[in-house]
């Protein structure tokens, strides 16, 4: 059964964990990450509660957000600034903003890596894992207005780390 | 306010992923594979530490105030200073009190007139105190003093006011005044009626005559003392006991 689960979602749960990170090793390292998980839980998995494919993103967000977290907190304590932690200027002009998207809007990415856990898990179900939002409220557990609210909550925070970080 | 955001985040999520040839999911197969299941991670650190601990300190807490408030285990006291003073231990032993002795509870203090003991930084005077609870305390006056009577039919007897010694730093404990019975009390037949029946012959005996004698004491008329039969000589005055109940005031000094 869980081959079956394997090869039926592993590109999908890898394509929604390299949009992420856009780090093809860390991608990997994410996406195994999730489907050990995955296994670990399969026998207390209820169809009823949720189906499989939000129930697995929402393994996958998890694995992303913990890492995030785990890494945030490594950078804290070795005062380690990465290159890539570098705020980018997010200029206002649609040529420069296209070239961003282009290239990756890694200012985003990173303030994303900031939010809380939970912030963090709805935007990237709703933005990035190609989940219909009535799947993404259903990946969080909640209903889609309550999810509604959730994500407005979290574009919040999120824009107020980006101007933090401006 | 969050449409430039939502038009990035949309941007991100339609990001071209590398795909993932068949080579490649067969390594990542069998890396999940090799690994098995996930050790359940139970969650760790300051979410979970933190009830612990505020759990920890709050039983802490509690455990102290108890203690001290059963008397956190203190069963004495320790003389700071001491001059003129003997202690009687409850063992019936008695000793002299110097500083930086340690006088358990129960024990009786007795200060001489110039002496002095301080405990706690509060001196106390001449007089016996009792160790309770690690505090000292004014010894209770003995029974005997305070249930001392005066004769009851001299109304002129002062009151008996008993203060004992308050040393400085201790309320003195309140002044029990006992107050003699201004009323005098009066044995005084008021009126005494004695009625003598009939003798009865029955059979050829003769039976003698009752006699009821009714008196009433004044002062008290719900008082009645029949006496019956009288087969005694009757005295025509008939002095009633009166028994002792005196009853004294007790009232504080003052009020």
């Amino acid at each position: 059964l869980f081959a079956v689960l394997f090869r039926r979602h592993v590109r999908d749960v890898h394509r929604f964990v390299w949009r992420r990170t856009q780090d093809d090793g860390l991608a990997d390292d994410l996406t195994a990450m999730t489907f050990e998980r995955c296994w670990t839980a399969l026998p207390d998995y209820e169809p009823k509660r949720s189906s499989l494919r939000p129930w697995l993103f929402r393994i996958a967000a998890n694995s992303v957000a913990s890492h995030y977290r785990a890494e945030g907190r490594r950078r804290r304590r070795e005062h380690f600034v990465s290159v890539r932690d570098e705020p980018l200027v997010v200029s206002t002009d649609p040529a420069n903003s296209l070239s961003d998207i282009e290239f990756g809007d890694r200012s985003v990415l990173d303030a994303m890596g900031r939010l809380d856990q939970r912030h963090h898990e709805v935007l990237s179900l709703r933005f990035l894992a190609d989940l219909t939002t009535a799947e993404a409220a259903d990946a969080m557990g909640v209903g889609s207005s309550h999810f509604a609210v959730m994500q407005y909550r979290a574009l919040a925070a999120l824009k107020r780390q980006l101007e933090g970080t401006s | 306010m969050n449409d430039p955001i939502i038009r990035r985040l949309e941007s991100l999520g339609e990001a071209r992923a590398p795909e993932l040839f068949e080579s490649h999911v067969r390594t990542l197969e069998e890396r999940v594979m090799a690994a098995g299941p996930a050790p359940i991670d139970k969650p760790v650190g300051r979410r979970r530490a933190m009830p612990m601990l505020l759990s920890a300190a709050a039983a802490l807490l509690i455990a102290v105030v108890a203690f001290g408030a059963l008397g956190g285990g203190r069963n004495g006291l320790t003389v700071s200073a001491a001059e003129g003073v003997v202690v009687e231990l409850p063992d019936g032993s008695s000793a002299a009190v110097s500083a930086g002795d340690d006088v358990p509870d129960g024990a009786i203090i007795d200060v001489a007139i110039d002496g002095e003991v301080v405990v706690d930084g509060q001196r106390f005077g001449s007089g016996r105190y009792l160790v309770v609870d690690g505090r000292l305390l004014p010894e209770p006056v003995s029974s005997t003093t305070s249930t001392t009577t005066t004769d009851p039919r001299s109304p002129t007897t002062a009151p008996l006011a008993v203060t004992p010694g308050s040393p400085p730093g201790i309320d003195p404990p309140p002044t029990t005044e006992i107050v003699p019975i201004t009323r005098p009390i009066d044995s005084t037949v008021d009126r005494s009626r004695t009625t003598v029946g009939r003798s009865t012959i029955v059979d050829g005996t003769t039976t003698p005559p009752t006699t009821t004698t009714t008196t009433t004491i004044r002062n008290r008329p719900d008082r009645t003392t029949t006496t019956t039969p009288a087969t005694t000589t009757v005295s025509p005055t008939t002095t009633a006991s009166i028994p002792s109940d005196r009853s004294f005031d007790t009232r504080p000094e003052g009020g």
